[in-house]
C-alpha cells in the first residue's frame, strides 16, 4: 500500500503549519550553500593576500550561522506542535474507526498488536512525513551546490555526483531486501508485546502455577527471535547508510584524482577546490538521508498496510480524515437520544440469519429465524456451542453476517452494528468489561442521568449493596478493566450500564454469575412494571424459561424449536433433556 | 530540577545497568578495536588532504598528486567498514542488555504483588519493560558507539591540531572545554519533561488497551461517542506535555548547532590569520577547518541522539522506580510439601488489605483429603482465604498452616507445584496447546499432557485437532469456547498432580451441559486430594465433605456439609430451605 498519498493527506488540516515548515526547514537547509562559497571566498583572498575580502566573508558567514539558528529554534516550535497534532490524528482516527464505525468489529489480532500499531505505526508513518516535509530542504540545497560546481567545472562536478547516484542506486537494488527484514523485525516484535500484554493479563494463574519461569523463559525465546531480526535489520541498513556515505571519500577522491591536472593548468584556483571539499560531504549526507527516506518509505508502507489491517474495512483515507482531536474545555457530554414513537419497537423479526466463522474457530449460526413482539421475554437456550451468543453477536452487528434479513417494524436493518444502539437497544456480553475509570462513569457512559434514575438503575441491577462494600461508593475507581470489582460486580455493573441507556430492546447475554435466581427473577418481574421494554436473553435458568413468552431453543447452529416452556416441554426431547438437567 | 540533582538521577541510573555490562567484556572488547582503527583512519585521512592541498598548488609531479588520491580513497573505504563493524557491535550488545534486562524486568513485576498488577494496567507495563527497555537499547546502539568514538576523535585531533600550531592547538582545545561544559550543564535539562512525556504516553496507550478489549461492551451500547470524547482529554495531556519536553529539547539541539557552526568559523578565521602571518600553509588552514568540523559530524549526532539518551535516563529512572518496589511477601522458606494430600489450617489469621479489615481472627483446620466449600458474600473474605493459602499475600498476624508448617517455610517451588490454583478468569496464551496445558514448561511429557486432557474431558477435542498438542492456538486462544477454556485450566491443574486443590467460583457462566463436563472433570481432579472450592452455587457443593460460611471476614459455620444440611438451626440448611423454596434447587448466589 502505497504510503505517499496518505502522508500527504495527513497535513491536509494544518496547511498553513505545514507550509511554514516546509519554508524554515527548507530554509535550514539551504543556507550551508552560501558557507560554502563563502569559505571559498576567504581561501582566494589568502591566495591574494586581500585581508579585506577575506573579512567580510567571515562576516558574511557569521550572517548565514545566526540566521539559521534562528530558523532552527522557530522551526522547532512550530514543528513540534505539527507533529504531535499529526500522530494524534493518525492514533484518533484509528480508535475512532474501531469504535464508531459501521458494520461488525472484531479486533484481527491480539490486543497488544493492536497497541503497537497505534504506538509504532501511527510514529513509522508520522516519520515519513517528516521525511517528505524535509525533502524540499534537500533537493534545494542539492540543486543549488551543483548549480555552483557546475559553474566551477562541469567535469569535476560529474566526477563528484556519479558514485553519489551509484551509491543510490545500490540502495534502490537492495530495497526488497529491507521491507523484508523490516517485516520480520515488526512480527517479532509483535510476538512479544503481544506475549508480555497476556503474560500480565494473566499474572494471577501465573502467580498461581508458580510458572512465571518458564513463561519468561518463552519469553526470553520470542527475545531472541527478535534480536536476531533486529541485527539483521541494523547489518542491512548500516550497509546501506555507508554504502551512501562513503561515497564523500570515493567523490572527493576522484575529484582529487581528476583536478591534479586542471589545478596545475592553473585552471581551478584553490578557492574553487575548497568549495568542492565543503559541499562533497555534506551533499553525500544529503544523498544518504535520502536514502534513509527511501528506507523510511517502505516502513511507512508496512505501518500503512498494518492499519490498514487493524481496521479490516476502512477506506484507506479513514487513517488521515480530518478531525478535531479536542476542544477546549470538557468534550460535550453526548445528547441523550429518544426515539420517537413511531420508531419504537414494535415487532422485530428476523429471517434466515446465517454466520459462520471464518477458519470455524467457534459454531456459528445457519438460517435463523424469529420474531420478537414488543414487550415479550424471549429466551435463547442450548447446550454450549449451540450458537446462542453467536446468535445475539450476528443480530447485534457485532459479527458480520453472511445472509440473512433484520427487520424493526418493518424497516430492513442494513447495519446492524450502528442500528442495535441506544435508544433502540443495550448489551451485556457474557464477559462484560469495564475501563479503569470512576464506577459512575462506567455505568453512565457519558450519558448525564438524574440522581432519582441513577438510584433506580442501580437498584434495578441489584448494586446497592456493593455499593456499601465499595471505598468510595460510586465513586470508587475500578482499576484495569474492573480488577478491582469481584465478576459478580462487573456483571451487575453492565447491567446497571444497559438498564441506564433507557433502551427499547434489551440483550443480555447469560447473568447467572451476577445474580441468584431469586433475584433475577425479581429484576424480570420489576423491569417490566417499571418499563415498556423488550427482552432478549441468553439463558439456561429455570425463572427465566418459566417466565419466557418465547424460547428460542438452539442446536448446532440453528433454531431446535420455538415455543413457550410448556409447549416446548410437551414436545421437545432436547429441551426436556436441558431442564432435567438443570434440575 | 536543577543540574545537580538531575546528574546525581543521571549516575544512580547506571547502577541499574552495571551488572549486565560486566558480563560482556569480550563484545565490549570488540566494539573498541573497531572503533579505535575507524577513528584512526578518520584522523588521518584530513592530513592525506592536507598534503594534498599543499602539494597540488606547490610544485610536484602529477603521479605524487594520482597516488595521494589513491591513499585518500582508500583510508575512506577503510574508515567506512570499522564504522559498519562498530555499529553492528554495538546494535548486538545493546539488545542483549536490553532482553536480559527485559526478562529481569518481567521477572521482577511478576513477582510483585497482586495488589500492584491491579492497579497497573497490562498496556503500562508493556511501555515498561518494552517501551523503556528499547531507548535503553537504542543508547548503546547508536549512542553508545558515537560517543565513544567521538571522545577519541576530539583526544586525538587535540593532539595533531598542536602538533600543526600552538594557536591553532588552544582554539580547538579551548573550544572544544566549552562545547563539553555546555552540553554538560544541559544535560538534564530536559530529563523531568521527558520523564512526564513517557508517563503520558503510557497513559494514552494504557487507554487505548483497555478501549480495545472493550470493544463489543463500547459499540453495543453506543458508548463510542463517549470513548472519544474522554480520549480528547488524554490526548490534550499528553500533547501539552509531550510538546514542551520536546521544546525543552530543542533547546540542547539549537545550543548544538551554534556552537559547531561558530567553531568551523572560528577555525576559518584562525586558518586566515595563521596564513596571512606566514605561519602555516593552506593545507594546513585546511586541515584545522576539517578537524574543526570533524567535530560536528559525531556529535551532531550525539545531539540527535540526546533525545533517547534522555528517554533512556527517564526509563531508567523508572525501571529503577520498578526494581527499587520490592514484594511484600518474603520468600525464604526452606522446607518441601510432602507428596500426599494437604492439611490446611488457619490459627487466628487477620488480615488487612489497605488498613481496611478483611479477615478477622479466622481460624480452621482441613484434614487432608478434604473436599470443602466455601460459601459467603462477596467481600466476605472467601477469597482472600485462598490467596493467603496461594501465598499472594501474607496474614496480618496469625498463621497460616500448610501440611502442619507455617506457610512462610515452605519452599516457593513446592508451595506451586503441590497447590493448584483455578481462578476464576482463564487467560490462554497465543501458542501451542502443550505450551497452554504445560504453561510453558518444555520438561513435560507428552503423554502426561495427552492424559491430563483426557482426564479432563478434553480428549475428543484434542483428537480433532490437527496437530495434535502441537497445534498453534491463535492469539490467546480465541478458538475455545469459555467452558473449553475452564477445562484447560483444570487439565493444567491436573499436569501438576497437586495435593491441594482451590477453585474459584468453578462453572459459572456455561450452560448445564458444560457444567455437567465440567463438573464431572472437577470430581477426577480432585479425587483423592484435598480442595477449596469458592461456590456460587449450592449444586456445585452438592457432594463436598465440609462447608464453612463466611460472613465479614469471620467463619460464622463449620462443619460435615451432611450434619449441617440436617440440622435446622445452621446457616447452610437455611440456605437449601431459601433455595428449595425457590423455583428451582440448583443455584443460589452467595
Amino acid at each position: 500500500m502505497n504510503p505517499f498519498p496518505v502522508a500527504w493527506r495527513i497535513s491536509k488540516p494544518w496547511p498553513f503549519m505545514f507550509w511554514i515548515n516546509v519554508f524554515l526547514w527548507a530554509g535550514f537547509h539551504i543556507f550551508p550553500v552560501i558557507i560554502g562559497v563563502m569559505v571559498g571566498r576567504v581561501f582566494d583572498a589568502l591566495d591574494q593576500g586581500d585581508q579585506n575580502l577575506a573579512i567580510t566573508g567571515l562576516w558574511i558567514y557569521l550572517a548565514v550561522i545566526i540566521g539559521r539558528l534562528v530558523l532552527f529554534q522557530s522551526s522547532i516550535l512550530s514543528y513540534s506542535r505539527l507533529w504531535h497534532r499529526m500522530i494524534l490524528l493518525v492514533r484518533r482516527n484509528l480508535l475512532d474507526y474501531l469504535m464508531r464505525a459501521p458494520g461488525a468489529r472484531v479486533l484481527p489480532m491480539s490486543t497488544g498488536a493492536a497497541v503497537s500499531t497505534f504506538r509504532e505505526d501511527a510514529d513509522q508513518l508520522v516519520d515519513y512525513v517528516e521525511n517528505l516535509l524535509d525533502l524540499f530542504g534537500l533537493a534545494g540545497f542539492l540543486a543549488t551546490s551543483i548549480w555552483i560546481m557546475r559553474s566551477i567545472s562541469p567535469t569535476l562536478t560529474l566526477w563528484a555526483i556519479l558514485p553519489m547516484i551509484g551509491a543510490f542506486i545500490a540502495t534502490r537494488a537492495l530495497s526488497g531486501r529491507i521491507k523484508m527484514y523490516r517485516e520480520r523485525l515488526r512480527t517479532s516484535t509483535e510476538s512479544v508485546t503481544g506475549f508480555i500484554g497476556d503474560f500480565f493479563t494473566a499474572i494471577e494463574s501465573v502467580k498461581a502455577t508458580g510458572t512465571s519461569g518458564p513463561m519468561i523463559d518463552h519469553l526470553a525465546d520470542l527475545n531472541e527471535d527478535r534480536q536476531r531480526s533486529a541485527l539483521r535489520d541494523t547489518f542491512l541498513d548500516q550497509t546501506v547508510r555507508s554504502l551512501n556515505r562513503n561515497m564523500a571519500n570515493i567523490s572527493t577522491g576522484l575529484v582529487l584524482l581528476a583536478g591534479g591536472s586542471l589545478i596545475q593548468a592553473g585552471q581551478i584556483s584553490i578557492g574553487d577546490l575548497t568549495v568542492f571539499l565543503v559541499y562533497i560531504p555534506r551533499m553525500t549526507g544529503y544523498m544518504a538521508w535520502g536514502g534513509q527516506m527511501l528506507a523510511q518509505h517502505f516502513r511507512a508502507r508496512v505501518a500503512v498496510t498494518r492499519m490498514m489491517r487493524l481496521m479490516v474495512d476502512a477506506p484507506i483515507t479513514q487513517i488521515t480524515d480530518p478531525a478535531p482531536l479536542w476542544q477546549d474545555g470538557q468534550p460535550p457530554a453526548p445528547v441523550p437520544a429518544v426515539l420517537s414513537p413511531e420508531r419504537r419497537l414494535r415487532r422485530l423479526t428476523v429471517t434466515d440469519l446465517s454466520f459462520g466463522f471464518p477458519d470455524g474457530e467457534a459454531q456459528g449460526i445457519r438460517d435463523v429465524s424469529f420474531t420478537l413482539e414488543r414487550g415479550s421475554f424471549t429466551v435463547v437456550t442450548g447446550r454450549i456451542g449451540s450458537g446462542k451468543t453467536t446468535l445475539v453477536r450476528v443480530l447485534l452487528g457485532l459479527l458480520p453476517r453472511d445472509s440473512g434479513e433484520i427487520r424493526w417494524n418493518d424497516e430492513l436493518i442494513r447495519d446492524p452494528s450502528s442500528f442495535f444502539v441506544p435508544p433502540r437497544s443495550a448489551y451485556t456480553p457474557q464477559v462484560p468489561r469495564l475501563v479503569s475509570d470512576t464506577l459512575v462513569s462506567n455505568i453512565t457512559m457519558g450519558r448525564s442521568l438524574d440522581e432519582s434514575t441513577l438510584g433506580e438503575v442501580i437498584d434495578l441491577a441489584r448494586m446497592t449493596t456493593d455499593l456499601g462494600q465499595l471505598e468510595s461508593g460510586l465513586d470508587t475507581v475500578v482499576g484495569t478493566r474492573g480488577a478491582r470489582l469481584s465478576g459478580g460486580q462487573i456483571q451487575r455493573s453492565a447491567a446497571a450500564r444497559m438498564f441506564a441507556t433507557n433502551a427499547d430492546l434489551l440483550v443480555f447475554d447469560d447473568l447467572s454469575s451476577a445474580l441468584d435466581v431469586r433475584t433475577e427473577a425479581e429484576l424480570w418481574k420489576r423491569l417490566f412494571e417499571l418499563r415498556d421494554v423488550t427482552c432478549l436473553v441468553v439463558s439456561h435458568r429455570h425463572p427465566a424459561l418459566q417466565r419466557a413468552d418465547q424460547i428460542i431453543l438452539m442446536k448446532d447452529g440453528r433454531v431446535d424449536d420455538t415455543g413457550t416452556l410448556q409447549e416446548l416441554l410437551g414436545r421437545n426431547e432436547e429441551m426436556r433433556a436441558l431442564w432435567e438437567e438443570t434440575n | 530540577m536543577n543540574p545537580e540533582e538531575t546528574a546525581e538521577k543521571s549516575r544512580l541510573n547506571l547502577d541499574v545497568l552495571r551488572p549486565y555490562l560486566a558480563t560482556r567484556r569480550g563484545w565490549f572488547a570488540l566494539a573498541a578495536l573497531s572503533i579505535i582503527v575507524g577513528v584512526g583512519l578518520e584522523l588521518w585521512i584530513p592530513q592525506i588532504l592536507a598534503d594534498f592541498i599543499d602539494e597540488a598548488f606547490g610544485d610536484v609531479p602529477l603521479s605524487q598528486l594520482i597516488r595521494l588520491a589513491a591513499i585518500y580513497i582508500g583510508a575512506g573505504i577503510g574508515a567506512q567498514l570499522m564504522s559498519i563493524a562498530s555499529r553492528y557491535v554495538g546494535t548486538a550488545i545493546g539488545w542483549s542488555i536490553a532482553n536480559d534486562l527485559r526478562i529481569d524486568a518481567t521477572r521482577h513485576v511478576a513477582s510483585l504483588d497482586l495488589d500492584y498488577h491491579t492497579h497497573t494496567s497490562a498496556g503500562a507495563l508493556i511501555e515498561r519493560v518494552d517501551g523503556d527497555i528499547d531507548a535503553v537499547a537504542k543508547m548503546f546502539s547508536h549512542f553508545a558507539v558515537q560517543v565513544i568514538s567521538g571522545i577519541l576523535l576530539l583526544g586525538g585531533i587535540f593532539v595533531l591540531t598542536f602538533r600543526e600550531n600552538t594557536l591553532a592547538g588552544w582554539t580547538v582545545v579551548i573550544f572544544s572545554a566549552f562545547v563539553v561544559l555546555a552540553m554538560y550543564l544541559l544535560r538534564g535539562f530536559a530529563v523531568a519533561a521527558t520523564k512526564a512525556e513517557r508517563g503520558t504516553s503510557a497513559e494514552l496507550y494504557g487507554f487505548i488497551e483497555e478501549r480495545l478489549a472493550a470493544i463489543e461492551d463500547i459499540r453495543a451500547n453506543g458508548a463510542g461517542g463517549h470513548v472519544m470524547g474522554t480520549f480528547q482529554t488524554v490526548m490534550r495531556r499528553y500533547y501539552t506535555r509531550s510538546v514542551s519536553a520536546w521544546i525543552k529539547r530543542s533547546v540542547i539541539w539549537t545550543t548544538s548547532i551554534g556552537m559547531f557552526s561558530l567553531g568551523t568559523l572560528l577555525a576559518l578565521a584562525v586558518g586566515a590569520y595563521l596564513v596571512f602571518q606566514g605561519e602555516i600553509t593552506y593545507g594546513v588552514a585546511f586541515l584545522i577547518i576539517q578537524y574543526m568540523s570533524k567535530l560536528e559530524g559525531p556529535i551532531e549526532e550525539i545531539t540527535d541522539q540526546m533525545q533517547e539518551v534522555q528517554k533512556a535516563a527517564a526509563g531508567l529512572g523508572r525501571l529503577r522506580e520498578l526494581f527499587g518496589r520490592q514484594p511484600t511477601v518474603s520468600r525464604v522458606g526452606t522446607s518441601a510439601l510432602s507428596t500426599n494430600p494437604l492439611e490446611v489450617e488457619f490459627d487466628s489469621v487477620t488480615f488487612a488489605y489497605d488498613s481496611e479489615p478483611v479477615l478477622d481472627d479466622v481460624s480452621f483446620r482441613i484434614a487432608p483429603g478434604t473436599h470443602i466449600g466455601l460459601l459467603g458474600r462477596t467481600g466476605s473474605g472467601k477469597s482472600t482465604i485462598t490467596k493467603l493459602i496461594a501465598r499472594f499475600y501474607d496474614a496480618s498476624s496469625g498463621t497460616v498452616l500448610l501440611d502442619g508448617r507455617p506457610i512462610s517455610d515452605v519452599e516457593e517451588w513446592s508451595l506451586r507445584a503441590r497447590v493448584a490454583m483455578i481462578t476464576q478468569d482463564v487467560q490462554l496464551f497465543e501458542g501451542s496447546v502443550r505450551d497452554n496445558v504445560a504453561m510453558f514448561v518444555h520438561e513435560r511429557d507428552d503423554t502426561l499432557i495427552e492424559n491430563a486432557l483426557n482426564e479432563i474431558g478434553l480428549g475428543q477435542w484434542l483428537a480433532s485437532l490437527p496437530d495434535g498438542i502441537d497445534t498453534h492456538l491463535d492469539t490467546a486462544g480465541k478458538g475455545l469456547s469459555s467452558g473449553e477454556a475452564q477445562l484447560v485450566a483444570l487439565a493444567r491443574a491436573y499436569l501438576l498432580d497437586p495435593g491441594l486443590v482451590i477453585l474459584d467460583e468453578p462453572s459459572s457462566r456455561v450452560d448445564p451441559a458444560t457444567e455437567i463436563v465440567l463438573s464431572a472433570a472437577l470430581d477426577r481432579l480432585i479425587e483423592g486430594r484435598t480442595a477449596i472450592i469458592i461456590a456460587h452455587r449450592l449444586a456445585t457443593v452438592a457432594h463436598v465433605d465440609e462447608i464453612m460460611v463466611l460472613e465479614h471476614g469471620r467463619v460464622v459455620e463449620h462443619g460435615d456439609r451432611r450434619e449441617l444440611a440436617a440440622s435446622p438451626d445452621s446457616l447452610f440448611a437455611h440456605l437449601l430451605e431459601t433455595a428449595k423454596d425457590g423455583l428451582i434447587r440448583d443455584e443460589v448466589v452467595l
